[in-house]
């Protein structure tokens, strides 16, 4: 395997290269790159800690497993003295503190060196962005990349970074992984610190790693938890959720549950008829939080913004207690579903999107776009895991053509399950490099 | 899943448009109960 964190550690440690030489290329690639528009800022203090990162090498005391890893964050994460645009054209002014979740990479070793562009706000699963371009899908560019974390996908995916942070409140971590052939988790809710990060929601963001392998997302989400995984746990009991596939296009249902059939057999199948209403919970949900935690900008600003996100965030005004009453209800009852079936398997599997990159329009790289049909089929098998709270993540399942994801849900706090099957999957499938390819 | 039922997609100076338009809270919440419609809303079920 020549993709991800583990041949860079397997250089440095040999002493064939190191993290200033990496970063270096990884700011080369930048350059070569810079009109896929993945990155909106460079990060000063990159330098000097690469050059830490390189002495510790050198005397042979690595933090750990990320030490030197030069890596990207979503911009809606706070960096001291950078702006956090949030993907808007209006939020310019740096900001003074550092959000907890960067402190922690970063005393994991980790050189941060950029900040990725993204959806507006992370409204919409797409990563079209009319302000600061839309990122180039390294798979195909004239498809979307995914979002809303589109930037920190293609970053990795177009060999830019070594591996990314996104955010995800409805897919936003996990869609452009998929779209773009990586591994990427949306932990349990609570589990990777949210402050200093612009969030769309009071409860449905998470913040989530993305890289090429399941053991680059295990040592990032450690590092950003705080936690550590358990590598040796075994999964034995998966099911597969049915009603995930509803709505998916055709190639892409029988892409998926071949995958499952290669890598775990036959599989009980369940119903999960509380989370099949999850399009319309988080559309609610999301609706109304985010009409309240925008709306002061909404009045300032609407005019500067992509008229999608305008659009959404004013509808979201419109919706009502009642609305939000009923969305709620069906959401307490999702969570008692999903727990009630992970007590009697270890893991559920399903589709991660329900088709593959869907083709950009010349339109809607000027204006955004709405599409409720290409909205719902992409991300809705995404939301029950931001409605419950329930870790899950994409882990790449096709050998050819376009890429896309196996979801793995599991039980809250049980990420090392999450992390066992996907490894499954990865012996299976493993990273592909895409054709349009930046790096070194 | 129940996904919003299909509608054409909005793009280009039409969004640009129906976004200036849903500023104004009657034409909004027009669109909202058509979207509450057409998004499940209405039909979501009550919690056992």
């Amino acid at each position: 395997m020549t993709l991800g964190l583990t041949p860079l550690r397997e250089a440095f440690r040999a002493g064939s290269d190191d993290p200033v030489q990496a970063l270096e290329r990884a700011l080369a690639a930048a350059e070569r790159g810079k009109g896929d528009r993945a990155l909106l800022w460079l990060v000063p203090a990159a330098r000097d800690e690469a050059e830490a990162s390189r002495e510790r090498w050198r005397r042979n005391e690595p933090l750990g497993p990320l030490d030197g890893m030069p890596i990207v964050v979503k911009d809606c994460i706070d960096i001291a003295g950078l702006p956090t645009t949030n993907g808007t054209a209006f939020l310019t002014e740096p900001v003074s503190t550092t959000a907890p979740v960067i402190e922690r990479l970063r005393a994991a070793g980790a050189v941060i060196f950029g900040k990725a562009n993204m959806h507006e706000f992370g409204i919409q699963p797409l990563g079209i962005n009319p302000h600061h371009g839309t990122p180039v899908n390294p798979w195909a560019p004239d498809r979307i990349p995914g979002g809303s974390s589109a930037g920190s996908a293609v970053a990795v995916a177009s060999g830019i970074a070594a591996a990314a942070v996104g955010t995800d409140a409805g897919g936003s971590v996990r869609v452009p992984a998929a779209l773009n052939g990586l591994v990427g988790l949306k932990a349990s809710y609570g589990a990777v610190p949210d402050d200093g990060v612009a969030r769309l929601t009071r409860d449905l963001d998470h913040v989530g790693p993305m890289g090429w392998t399941v053991d680059d997302v295990t040592v990032m989400f450690e590092a950003m938890s705080g936690r550590s995984i358990d590598r040796e746990v075994k999964v034995e009991r998966i099911g597969v959720l049915t009603d995930f596939f509803g709505g998916a296009d055709a190639d892409l249902v029988a892409a998926v549950r071949a995958a499952i059939s290669e890598c775990f057999g036959e599989c009980a199948e369940e119903k999960t008829p509380m989370c099949a209403w999850a399009s319309a919970v988080e559309f609610v949900t999301v609706g109304t939080d985010a009409s309240q935690l925008i709306g002061e900008l909404l009045v300032k600003h609407g005019p500067q913004m992509a008229p999608d996100s305008r659009f959404i965030l004013q509808l979201g005004g419109g919706l009502t207690a009642e609305d939000r009453r009923k969305a709620d209800g069906v959401r307490r009852g999702m969570v008692a579903e999903l727990k009630a079936l992970l007590e009697r398997y270890d893991v559920l599997v399903g589709p991660m999107v329900g088709c593959f990159a869907p083709m950009l329009h010349e339109a809607a790289r000027k204006h955004g776009e709405l599409d409720t049909a290409t909205m719902g089929k992409l991300a809705a098998a995404t939301f029950p895991a931001n409605l419950t709270g329930f870790p899950s993540a994409t882990v790449p399942c096709v050998r050819s053509g376009m890429p896309t994801g196996l979801q793995i849900l599991g039980a809250p706090g049980d990420e090392a399950k999450v992390l066992a099957a996907a490894r499954v999957v990865e012996a299976k499938f493993g990273p592909r490099k895409p054709p349009r390819w930046h790096g070194g | 899943m129940h996904l919003p039922a299909p509608s054409p997609p909005i793009r280009g100076r039409l969004l640009v448009l129906l976004s200036r338009l849903t500023a104004i809270p009657f034409i909004r919440d027009l669109v909202v109960a058509r979207v509450r419609k057409d998004a499940g809303i209405s039909s979501l079920p009550e919690a056992p």
